[in-house]
């Protein structure tokens, strides 16, 4: 849809991949750098990119060919590498994690799905990598495939216990890799449509969702899973069904997670922004925030299968919690940013998401704090993609560091 | 040295097959319409499409907590004289449970072996007396149990609270769990193998006492399944695919001189995986454990006939005989994703089914199986063996 309006949004597009249509992983460097995932979804044959976006100098770099470097090329018949989804994590030492995803397609071939070609020897995925990234360097570490016919759909860093947990697809496995021993644990199913985020404590306790919307905890000190009776939120007109987590980020003191449901196309169900607090009681408390935004205009959600999807959550220095959400009951239909006032629920819509021709972006996948006070949202749906920058009209510039970056994809 | 920026305004890109375009945008063209009607069926059909399946939490949904995640894979699945299906599972704790078709939930009964495994090892007798049985992991504390109690016969909702009186037998070789159970109903009797050396046994179902006949191969390598034919015999696999029968009239274990199929080169890491009697017929029906090569076995003729390969896949993990008189199976290998399959003696027609994936209680793609059986209305229950398990129940089509 194109929009004469003026965006609130500086677009970021990565032209040198013009074939590539989607940023499924962001974060912010120790460097202050923002990088991205690039991703090919649909088009077979692609590998993914890592690609840096320096604000000091408003630079893009193109760093890594992901799939190459992993010596998976995108041209070997098998599903490619061309996807970091929710995996791209930056640690204290200046370097990234990142592990790599599926359903590219392999090159001529226009679909692909895991459950097909799961015993197929040629099409097969090969099973994600995880790599580290050194900036400083340009150099890749490979620690190698983990999981044949899996990608990595998200995961966490658990520094200081010197770990990576996430989840696998298509298969919902839990996993831990051990970054010193180079150990990968599979602890087994969790579910069977995969949760979208999986986040930390403080304590570096990770934590993800079941398909029902309960909360599963792993513990780095003994690398269990505790399915705790703890649920995300979901009306009271449903039975809790596919109450998935989309995207999740902590609250600046660290205390508290605040999250939302996956909602989109297939998955039309709740869309409830929720707050999780660890500490509180023996499973920490979830605390229902409402639908993530729908005015009174936007009629009730019971009564529609529209697109609801609400992604990129991320705190400004200001201490609003931002977030990109999907408006469909008026024109110009797509992705708009909202801000929360965390202390009185009251959100403001701050106007659509949309290119430099006005065109709104369709899907905004998850987000991530700049140094320079600004915030960076990670486009997904166009060729070529790119990321939106937003900027606070009173923003504390330099008021974030790592400290302040999540440790998860 | 190029730089990844200059190599990339170099490329030459493949060539999308959709445009990407916001919904309001128009039509897609014939061409991307095309494709998305052949994508829309190449995603449904990985899935089992002839028939229904439906799953079922191992506890009554939403109103208790189901057998939780890690001692809830079902590995043992019985039909009692009512129809109910009695099952046991493998992992942290064993539990028993029951599902009653009637009320169409599962009740959890009990727990009665720890860091276990039961698998194919839960029978029922004629008057109502479940015999379930465990063994250990490969390096695993004890050796596993034996346990037997009656079912109550008044409706599964009367069990309350309360548990089974479960009544612990004699290991038949104290220091070897079970391997599997099979029972014969007209000696009432139920007959097994040791786990460690493969060692067959008969259990009195009526005293619970056992007797030791002696280990099926001479090497240890044995199949972790039974069947008894119509002739009373119990037959099963030992090493490299090959048949024994036991003669509970002799009291001795006979080898027959048959092996089941595999490709070639290969029957060294071949046992049988798992086999079914066709009561109808006497003929048995199951599959290898190195290519899945699905079996006839006739006794009565002596023979061995290969059926060919259902599936792309390893194993045949589980086989049952449908009502219909088909062959239902699955297929795969642990850590992959299971294959549901049919075979029609009638037609000789042998076909993957797809992945078993269920829509009710909850959506839910099955990857891993190990146990099935046909309940009395033909419907076929299929123990799902994962972290998380569930009985599932196919639905075979009615007239095809």
């Amino acid at each position: 849809m194109n929009t004469s309006r003026h965006s609130v949004l500086k677009p970021i597009f990565f032209s040198k991949l013009p074939i590539h249509d989607t940023c499924w992983s962001i974060t912010t460097g120790k460097d202050g750098r923002i990088y991205v995932g690039v991703c090919g979804e649909m088009t077979g044959g692609l590998s993914s990119f890592l690609v840096s976006y320096d604000p000091q100098s408003d630079r893009v770099n193109y760093l890594l060919e992901v799939a190459e470097a992993l010596h998976e090329p995108p041209d070997n018949g098998h599903a490619t590498h061309s996807k970091i989804h929710y995996c791209l994590i930056p640690s204290s030492d200046g370097t990234l994690y990142g592990a790599t995803h599926c359903t590219g397609a392999p090159i001529g071939d226009f679909v692909w799905r895991p459950w097909n070609c799961w015993d197929d020897p040629q099409r097969m995925f090969t099973g994600f990598h995880i790599f580290n990234y050194n900036p400083a360097t340009g150099g890749a570490e490979d620690f190698g495939s983990m999981s044949p016919n899996e990608g990595s759909r998200a995961m966490a860093l658990c520094e200081q216990h010197k770990k990576l947990v996430g989840v696998t697809y298509p298969r919902d496995h839990f996993y831990v890799f051990d970054l010193e021993s180079n150990e990968y644990t599979d602890l087994g199913r969790i579910g069977d449509i995969n949760p979208q985020s999986v986040f930390l404590d403080k304590n570096e306790n990770a934590y993800t969702v079941d398909d029902l919307g309960y909360l599963v905890k792993y513990n780095p000190d003994n690398d269990s899973l505790k399915h705790l009776d703890v649920r995300l939120p979901y009306a009271a007109y449903r039975d809790g069904t596919n109450n998935l987590i989309y995207d999740s980020t902590p609250s600046p003191d660290g205390e508290s997670i605040y999250g939302v449901h996956w909602n989109v196309d297939i998955r039309l169900l709740d869309n409830r922004l929720f707050r999780y607090d660890p500490s509180d009681g023996p499973e920490g408390t979830i605390h229902d925030l409402g639908w993530a935004y729908r005015p009174d205009e936007a009629g009730p959600a019971w009564a529609d299968f529209q697109n609801h999807h609400t992604g990129g959550l991320v705190f400004g220095p200001d201490g609003f919690l931002y977030y990109a959400t999907y408006v469909h009951w008026k024109e110009p239909k797509g992705m708009y940013l909202i801000r929360m006032n965390t202390e009185t629920l009251k959100r403001e819509e701050l106007g659509p998401i949309m290119d430099s021709k006005g065109v709104l972006a369709e899907y905004i996948a998850k987000a991530t704090p700049g140094f320079d006070g600004s915030m960076y949202f990670a486009s997904c749906a166009s060729r070529p993609t790119g990321i939106f920058a937003y900027t606070p009209e009173a923003g504390a510039k330099g008021m974030w560091t790592l400290a302040n970056v999540r440790r998860w994809g | 040295m190029m730089s990844l920026e200059d190599d990339l305004a170099k490329r030459k890109w493949p060539e999308p097959p959709f445009e990407i375009r916001p919904p309001s945008a128009g039509k897609p063209s014939e061409k991307e319409q095309m494709l998305g009607s052949a994508i829309s069926e190449y995603d449904r059909s990985a899935y089992v499409r002839e028939g229904r399946i439906v799953m079922r939490h191992l506890g009554w949904k939403g109103v208790v907590k189901p057998i939780p995640p890690g001692e809830s894979a079902v590995t043992s699945l019985a039909v009692d004289p009512k129809g109910r299906v009695v099952g046991a599972t493998s992992g942290q704790r064993s539990h028993l449970f029951i599902y009653d078709p009637e009320v169409d939930r599962v009740t959890d009964l009990c727990t009665f072996d720890e860091d276990s495994i039961a698998k194919g090892s839960v029978v029922v007798s004629k008057d109502g007396t479940v015999v379930a049985a465990t063994r250990k992991e490969i390096g695993g504390l004890g050796s596993g149990k034996i346990v037997s109690f009656v079912t109550d016969y008044k409706e599964t909702l009367t069990w309350g609270p309360s548990k089974p009186a479960l009544e612990s037998l004699d290991l038949p070789k104290k220091d070897e769990g079970i391997a599997c159970l099979t029972y014969d109903e007209a000696r009432n009797t139920a007959y097994g193998l040791t786990s460690t050396t493969g060692t067959f046994f008969t259990l009195d179902i009526e005293s619970g006492s056992h007797r030791l006949i002696g280990p099926v191969d001479e090497l240890g390598e044995f199949s972790d399944c039974l069947v008894v034919g119509c002739d009373g015999h119990v037959y099963g696999g030992k090493r490299w695919g090959q048949l024994f029968e036991f003669d509970p009239e002799k009291g001795a274990i006979r080898q027959l001189g048959l092996s089941i199929p595999s490709f070639a080169g290969r029957q060294l890491y071949n046992k049988v995986d798992a086999i079914a009697l066709d009561r109808s017929s006497g003929k048995m029906y199951g599959g290898g454990t190195a290519d899945g090569v699905l079996f006839l076995f006739e006794p009565a003729a002596g023979r061995v006939v290969s059926l060919g390969k259902p599936t792309s896949q390893p194993r045949t993990r589980a086989i049952t005989v449908g009502r219909d008189g088909r062959i239902y199976g699955i297929s795969g290998r642990v850590g992959g994703v299971a294959h549901l399959f049919k075979y029609d003696p009638t037609s000789g027609d042998l076909r993957d089914l797809g992945i078993p994936l269920a829509h009710s209680d909850q959506e839910w793609r099955g990857y891993e199986f190990d146990c099935m059986v046909t309940g009395s209305s033909g419907e076929i229950y299929m123990g799902e063996s994962d972290r998380i398990g569930h009985l599932f129940i196919y639905y075979p089509a009615i007239g095809q």
